[in-house]
């Protein structure tokens, strides 16, 4: 707690939406832990960013990932997949953030190692309220294993 | 003749011998006088009426034959003078009836206008030719009711408009109709049944593997056995687009007799039957691709809605109080515009999903059901001081989730559009035939009978917004679930005001 006072958490958000991002985006501002927020618009630079490659060299590696499901490219499944099969990154929550309400995506999602499986809510106040959810969940309740114990 | 010889009033020879001749003669002589008596007669016609000479003797001949009419008859021949014949049917005491033929001869005044008469018996001949003929007549009406019946035989057979053949034993044809001629493209006279399929074109319904000859019908018929119809594709050089038969065979009385065929040609309604499953197919396939689409669309749009609402909220929300005050007016119109398409859209995406994925049908006991819809029902019930009623509710096959979206809506209804009296709905269901009928009753505000369909229609309102909230899904969707389990719903008018919504739903 207090390191993330000392560091801003860094969350990636996989989102094609522009739109849908700036909105994420606004919502963690009104957050209170102080976060850094990267955006990737598919699935091929998610990997990218998490293997640090490409343009990505310099990132470092995030605290906790937003994934959409419906990308273009790498879809979001093909994503989880990849992070949860590799012991340096399947330490990382990935929190699917999705507008699909479907039984099938969220039962593919959970079979693939995913965290959390949340339906975007239609309305702004209560999407709000999700950000910060997520934010509070993951950041001021529970604790995660710091990267370096991770990576062994 | 010698004149010498001394005998007192000796006959004549001729006398004698023409007297003897005339006894002796094979058939009945007679001579009568003028007056038709007796005057001879001989041996035969003695036997012939088994009356002795003594007894005939001057008597009237009509007397003796019985019959009143000969005095005429005998008196009508004489008047040419010359011979003549008739027939006259005699009735003797020993003899009974008799058919005798009279040969009448005159034989003038020098004679005392005698007349003689032969007889002869005609009665066995003409027995025997009424018999012959009458034996004559029946064989020729027995020809004639063979011919009756083998043309009532060939009527029946020509009239009806299925092929007909008749088989021996040896499966040879013996017996067909015109239809079925054409339908095989010849006479099937010579073709043994098992070269039926190779010579007139039988095919499996594939249309190109030949009939196998011992699965006809026929085949099974000749055996004795009553055969199932079979579907054949016939297509031969009388009719090369060729055509479908249903195939049916009996055995004749005994199998050892053969057998009978009755090919009818089902083209059209085999085509007829095709056409409708395809219809049908493309009737199920356009209303599985609509509320595919109605699923995908409405689920595609709540994507750039969700934009649309998110940013005008947002705005709302950042610069409410910071621009003028008709920028907030704005802002909350399209705010709302927002918020209610989102609600259409979630209402066409419940109603898409009505029967999407169910699982198999269940037993539901719809008095538990009703108790659960109740219990989430319960604070509008309370805060709208509604009294709820019901009968005895049976249990029935269906989706509890469906049912229970079914009962909702009807409660939601009759809660929203209560009247200004105190709210009371009743709950009722009646077994009728194969069928439940279903009724949720109020009191309330009633429909106008000239909507009572209208209300089905999905978003169909008849009050404003403002007046009673909701986007007018709850009865259509309520319609999806009832037409689905092959029900009906309708709305009747209650006394003196109110709602009652029926729907029927299967019994067991």
């Amino acid at each position: 707690m207090s390191q993330s006072q000392v560091v801003p958490v860094r969350i990636l958000l996989v989102e094609d939406n522009a739109a849908d991002a700036r909105l994420t985006r606004e919502s963690l501002k009104e957050c209170k832990v102080w976060n850094e927020l990267f955006v990737v618009s598919d699935g091929e630079e998610a990997l990218q960013f998490l293997g640090r490659t490409g343009n990505f060299s310099q990132m470092l590696r995030p605290d906790l990932i937003l994934l959409d499901l419906n990308l273009p490219r790498k879809d979001g499944r093909e994503v989880l997949a990849e992070i949860k099969q590799d012991p340096e990154l399947r330490t990382i929550p990935v929190v699917i953030l999705t507008s699909s309400a479907a039984e099938r995506d969220i039962a593919q999602s959970y079979n693939l190692h995913a965290n959390c499986y949340i339906t975007k809510p239609i309305d702004l106040d209560e999407f709000s309220e999700v950000v910060r959810a997520i934010d509070g969940f993951w950041f001021s309740i529970v604790k995660l294993p710091r990267a370096a114990a991770a990576h062994s | 003749m010698n004149k010498g010889l001394a005998i007192a009033n000796p006959p004549p020879l001729s006398a004698v011998l023409s007297q003897d001749i005339l006894h002796n003669w094979k058939e009945p002589i007679l001579v009568l006088n003028a007056e038709h008596r007796i005057q001879f007669a001989n041996q035969r016609f003695c036997n012939l009426t088994s009356l002795p000479w003594g007894q005939l003797e001057q008597t009237p001949l009509a007397e003796i034959c019985r019959t009143p009419s000969l005095p005429a008859l005998i008196h009508a021949a004489c008047r040419s003078g010359a011979r003549r014949d008739f027939q006259v049917k005699c009735t003797f005491s020993e003899l009974g009836e008799v058919t005798m033929q009279l040969h009448v001869t005159p034989l003038g005044s020098h004679h005392q206008n005698a007349i003689f008469l032969t007889v002869t018996d005609i009665t066995d001949g003409e027995r025997s030719h009424r018999i012959l003929q009458r034996k004559v007549e029946t064989a020729e009406r027995a020809e004639l009711a063979q011919r009756d019946h083998n043309d009532l035989l060939r009527s029946i057979l020509e009239s009806t408009g299925d092929g007909i053949a008749v088989l021996d034993a040896d499966g040879h044809c013996i017996l067909w109709n015109q239809v079925s001629e054409a339908m095989l493209g010849m006479k099937p006279g010579d073709i043994p049944y098992d070269q039926w399929p190779q010579h007139f074109g039988f095919y499996l319904p594939d249309k190109v593997t030949q009939f196998p000859s011992e699965d006809l019908p026929l085949s099974h018929a000749l055996k004795g056995e009553i055969a199932d119809e079979a579907e054949i594709f016939v297509r031969n050089h009388a009719r090369a687009e060729g055509f479908w038969v249903s195939m049916t065979a009996r055995p004749l009385s005994h199998s050892q007799d053969g057998a009978v065929a009755s090919l009818r040609d089902i083209t059209f309604a085999k085509l007829a039957a095709d056409a409708l499953a395809q219809h049908a197919a493309e009737i199920a396939r356009s209303n599985r691709e609509l509320e595919q689409f109605a699923y995908v669309a409405s689920h595609d749009l709540q994507e750039p809605l969700r934009m649309v609402s998110s940013y005008v909220q947002l705005l709302a929300r950042r610069y409410r109080g910071k621009l003028d005050a008709e920028a907030d007016e704005f802002i909350a119109y399209a705010a709302d515009g927002a918020k209610r398409m989102q609600q259409l859209i979630n209402d066409l995406l419940g109603y898409s999903r009505v029967g999407r994925g169910e699982a198999a049908l269940t037993v539901v006991d719809c008095e538990a059901l009703l108790a659960d819809v109740l219990t989430g029902l319960a604070e509008k019930i309370q805060s709208e001081n509604v009294r709820v009623t019901h009968d005895p509710l049976p249990k029935i096959m269906g989706h509890v989730h469906q049912l229970a979206q079914l009962f909702q809506n009807l409660m939601d209804n009759a809660i929203k559009f209560h009247s200004t009296e105190p709210a009371h709905i009743h709950i009722s269901a009646q077994a009728r035939d194969k069928k439940w009928v279903f009724s949720v009753a109020d009191n309330g505000i009633g429909i106008d009978p000239e909507y009572k369909d209208r209300v089905f229609v999905i978003f169909q309102r008849l009050h404003t917004r403002e007046a009673y909230p909701g986007t007018g899904i709850g009865l259509a969707i309520c319609k999806k679930i009832v037409e689905q389990h092959a029900g009906l719903i309708w709305v009747e008018p209650q006394q003196p005001h109110g709602t009652a919504v029926n729907f029927t739903w299967p019994r067991d």
